[in-house]
């Protein structure tokens, strides 16, 4: 994005200008018995900004989130946050909050449960954990099991989840699966709102006709391929959907390492 | 990564965000400064155990397990014309105060278990990662809490066949023994062995994750494979082998069972049975680790 990845002469100068980034993503690459899941991705997300991970179900932006998280092993290629691994931060609960797949959750525990199991790494008390719950709408529901709540009741949980330690980066993983027109909107105006006060959001989504409502920046992918990456109205030609520019550059071809 | 480099690039990228937050109340996070505590890392895993019903349904089970078959068998014992037990000394009285450890010892390993394949059940694992990615110490963690757990579980259990036991004793105006070393030392040495049993489950549950298939597995080799292979041990005229294994160790560590009694196998000292379920737990422990330090959460 602001500046591509043809700066592999210095690495000390690399990272210099990964701290610049939040996010700094370089030749990340992933194969899976043979499969290349992510094959060769560079990107960077900027503070203060809305960016959208975008591209079908399967392109590979959950292994690439995943690898930037540290939860798995890339074949090769860095990711970095704020200059640094994600196992490298130490309490990233506090900086960075995360919402994977719709969450994860053990069926038997209470909505308020679940967020005090994770509260200590965070650095949360049981006030903000009452807030959040009232922030997403959750109050009525915190103690009842998780097991009892609709898809969209479970995608709030797992954002309130991802704020407990006020974090300055988040990390979704399709948060917008299973919400209602209601629900969409709200979340659309809260992580507007997160992003205008300084801090950043990344976030994956295959619905692209919502996104395009959302996000400041695209990372187009395909095929464990970047396709495109930077600003949406650098993306979109004039009058064009985000949809047909996908179909578009798709068409294309091959997909440019960026 | 020093704590200082993440602090120093925080202020730059988020100077901007900072004079904005001031208005929300943000004192109870100090972003990216301290690594978490150990105390954080052992409440949030106490609180993973407590907020769901599971470990007191678990208790009550080890509880009834424990003191129901003490009740039952020390009461036949007691009454039956031809019985197993006998109650002349304080040694004849060790096999009925530990059958709570002959019989319950499964549900502290099935705790130690659950502590860590419950994470990959509900896939709550990445959660847990992402709040302290150093993996090493959320299984240490896990470790501590399923030791304290599985000593709660066997306090609770041996207390309350012993109460069980002694009641019953005095009932029929046998001595109890209760202040005896010998059966001190059991009920002791019982206590101990359920509580290394919480090990032994934590590092069976990093090895093999699935939570049904850990389950099934504990049930089928403490149950049966262990207690058939003590028999064809004895019965081939080896029976201390019985007591390598770690059921039988437990066993012989907690001063002699029924089993031990009917393995014939009550050759072996208390130490040795501690030394060698010991063993189990630290290699069980290790192997554990290394899985649970490796795996890839996705």
């Amino acid at each position: 994005m602001a500046q591509d990845a043809h700066t592999t002469q210095d690495p000390t100068q690399n990272r210099q200008d990964a701290r610049q980034q939040v996010i700094s993503v370089r030749d990340l690459r992933k194969e899976f018995r043979g499969t290349r899941a992510v094959d060769g991705v560079s990107f960077d997300v900027r503070p203060g900004r809305v960016t959208g991970f975008l591209g079908p179900n399967g392109a590979g932006k959950t292994t690439t989130l995943r690898m930037i998280l540290g939860l798995i092993r890339p074949t090769g290629g860095s990711a970095l946050l704020w200059g640094s691994p994600y196992a490298g931060l130490a309490a990233p609960t506090r900086r960075i909050g995360v919402g994977l797949d719709g969450g994860a959750f053990v069926g038997r525990r209470t909505g308020r449960g679940h967020l005090r199991c994770y509260a200590p790494a965070a650095g949360c008390g049981p006030e903000r954990v009452d807030r959040l719950l009232a922030d997403v709408g959750l109050s009525d529901a915190a103690d009842r099991p998780v097991a009892g709540y609709s898809t969209g009741m479970k995608q709030r949980l797992s954002l309130a989840s991802a704020l407990l330690g006020d974090p300055e980066l988040l990390v979704l993983d399709e948060p917008a699966n299973g919400l209602d027109p209601e629900g969409m909107l709200w979340l659309r105006e809260f992580l507007r709102d997160f992003a205008a006060s300084g801090r950043t959001v990344l976030l994956s989504s295959h619905l692209l006709g919502e996104m395009e409502q959302t996000v400041d920046d695209v990372l187009l992918m395909h095929h464990g391929r970047l396709l495109s990456s930077g600003p949406l109205d650098g993306l979109l030609e004039p009058g064009e959907r985000l949809e047909s520019a996908f179909l578009r550059l798709t068409r294309a071809g091959n997909g440019v390492r960026a | 990564m020093s704590t200082g480099t993440s602090t120093a690039a925080g202020t730059s990228t988020a100077a901007a965000a900072r004079t904005d937050r001031g208005a929300s109340p943000a004192a109870d996070s100090a972003p990216g400064s301290d690594a978490v505590s150990t105390a954080d890392l052992l409440r949030s895993e106490v609180l993973k155990l407590t907020t769901t019903r599971l470990w007191w349904i678990l208790l009550l089970a080890v509880v009834a397990c424990g003191a129901g078959f003490t009740a039952l068998i020390v009461f036949g014992g007691l009454n039956a014309p031809r019985s197993p037990l006998s109650f002349g000394s304080a040694g004849d009285a060790v096999p009925a105060y530990n059958l709570p450890v002959a019989l319950a010892y499964v549900f502290p390993l099935a705790i130690g278990v659950i502590t860590v394949t419950q994470e990959y059940h509900a896939r709550t694992i990445s959660a847990t990662l992402l709040a302290e990615p150093r993996r090493a110490r959320v299984y240490r963690a896990k470790l501590v809490v399923g030791l304290g757990t599985a000593f709660v579980y066997g306090a609770v259990a041996v207390l309350s066949g012993a109460l069980v036991a002694a009641a019953l004793l005095a009932g029929h105006g046998k001595p109890t023994y209760l202040t005896d070393g010998t059966v001190l030392g059991a009920l002791g040495g019982s206590v101990l062995v359920m509580t290394l049993w919480g090990a032994i489950g934590v590092g069976v549950g990093a090895l093999v994750r699935n939570q049904v298939a850990a389950i099934v597995g504990i049930l089928l080799v403490t149950q049966f494979v262990e207690p058939t292979l003590r028999i064809l041990s004895s019965s081939l005229g080896n029976a201390e082998l019985g007591n390598l294994l770690p059921g039988g160790a437990g066993d012989l560590a907690g001063g002699g069972t029924i089993m031990t009694a009917a393995a014939e196998a009550d050759g072996g000292s208390q130490g040795l049975g501690f030394l060698v379920l010991f063993l189990y737990a630290v290699v069980i422990g290790a192997v554990g680790a290394a899985r649970f330090t490796r795996y890839e959460a996705s």
